[in-house]
């Protein structure tokens, strides 16, 4: 910035002012000094800064606390919807959760399906040492232990009863297999697990209630009383 | 605390920084609003307009450039889209007694009241920079980024809304003409 001429003239004098008014103060002295031989430019200079004197700090207004709540309040409401993401082990565990559950499903209410037999011959199933697979191979020897306790005893009215405790979507799934896999038959037993894990996603949760429930009450008609649950 | 942690907290949806951002730059909001829409309930709802637009777009604020003028821009904006909205500009009306700031001398709020009543025949662009100048004290580069123009350009147009605030208020007898000699 070119520093003003010591004595500024008539014809610089608005120029400055105007400069002045956009806030340079450093003109001040400049201008009063002007002014102080210049009747004119100092009744100009007088009445700008009335003026702007008046206006200035007239608005804004103070802080409007009824307002501030208003606004916050149509802020909160205006919030985005921020969703959630699962995370992805939970997303795993979920469909791990199901497929056990179904499957457990699928072997309690079997014999009520399909017909009756006299004599039973299931295979138990050995789960893979995979360690991802474990926990699956954990609830279906379980499952297939406790089918051939039931089906040695032929309780029919314990399976019937664990079924009514079934919601009516695990009805409609596909044809659950009827035959439990033989040892070491690890595609059949994957291909079954992911049929009914696919179905079952769908109505995942009162399955799974249901799936508990009705493994709880077969525990409880099965199992001898002082068998570790 | 500072803009950029005080919008870095906001963007945590932390309560009590979203209420210190409204306290700090509401009387700027709402003063804009009632000097360009003339009306406080008008003023209140775009306030509110402003707020809510503020937040929503906070993450795309530049946190190298001052956050005043962002939301003064954007209250700007606002008052623009009320006013086109609301297609005739009323007559300055009941705020102007509610807003009156310092009353000096008998005829210091009749001086106001003419002061604003000139600065509304002017045009809009010339209006806001003066009110966020002079009114609102915000500097010319302030007044720059909100409007989203040089500061050579507001320089001119403050100018020139002062040039024609004088004559106008000379030509209604509030101030003295400038002497012939």
């Amino acid at each position: 910035m070119t520093p003003p001429p010591a004595t500024p003239d008539c014809r610089s004098f608005p120029a400055l002012l105007d400069d002045y008014l956009d806030g340079d103060t450093r003109l001040r002295p400049v201008l009063v000094a002007h002014t102080a031989a210049c009747a004119s430019c100092a009744a100009e200079m007088r009445l700008a800064e009335k003026i702007l004197n008046r206006v200035a700090g007239s608005t804004p207004p103070a802080v409007d606390a009824v307002l501030v709540e208003r606004i916050l309040a149509a802020v909160g409401r205006d919030r985005p919807i921020v969703e959630v993401s699962r995370p992805p082990w939970k997303a795993f565990a979920l469909v791990v959760g199901a497929l056990a559950a179904c499957f457990v499903i699928g072997v309690s209410i079997r014999p009520a399906i399909a017909p009756a037999r006299p004599t039973v011959e299931v295979a138990r199933f050995d789960p893979p040492a995979s360690p991802r697979v474990e926990p699956i191979g954990e609830r279906l020897s379980e499952a297939s232990d406790l089918l051939v306790q039931l089906t040695r005893r032929r309780t029919s009215e314990t399976v019937t009863a664990a079924r009514t405790m079934l919601p009516d979507t695990a009805l409609t799934l596909e044809p659950l297999p009827t035959e439990l896999p033989a040892a070491g038959d690890l595609q059949t037993a994957a291909d079954s697990v992911r049929t009914v894990g696919r179905n079952a996603v769908m109505c995942f949760e009162p399955l799974t209630r249901s799936a508990e429930n009705a493994l709880s009450f077969l525990r409880r008609e099965v199992l001898p009383p002082d068998a570790p649950h | 605390m500072d803009d950029a942690t005080l919008v870095d907290n906001c963007l945590k949806q932390d309560p009590p920084s979203m209420r210190v951002l409204v306290e700090r730059f509401q009387p700027t909001v709402l003063g804009l609003c009632c000097r360009m829409l003339h009306h406080s309930h008008d003023a209140e709802d775009v306030t509110q307009e402003v707020f809510v637009r503020v937040f929503r777009s906070l993450a795309s604020w530049d946190a190298s450039r001052p956050l005043r003028p962002w939301i003064v821009s954007i209250a700007v904006n606002r008052c623009r889209t009320w006013l086109s909205r609301r297609g005739t500009r009323p007559e300055p009306v009941d705020f102007l007694h509610e807003t009156l700031g310092r009353e000096d001398s008998p005829d210091s709020g009749e001086l106001l009241h003419e002061i604003r009543t000139a600065l509304e025949a002017m045009r809009e662009d010339y209006r806001l920079v003066f009110v966020m100048f002079h009114e609102q004290g915000l500097s010319l580069e302030e007044v720059a980024a909100a409007m989203q123009r040089p500061s050579g350009t507001i320089k001119t147009w403050l100018h020139r809304t002062r040039a024609e605030l004088l004559d106008c208020l000379r030509k209604r007898g509030m101030v003295e003409s400038p002497s012939l000699d």
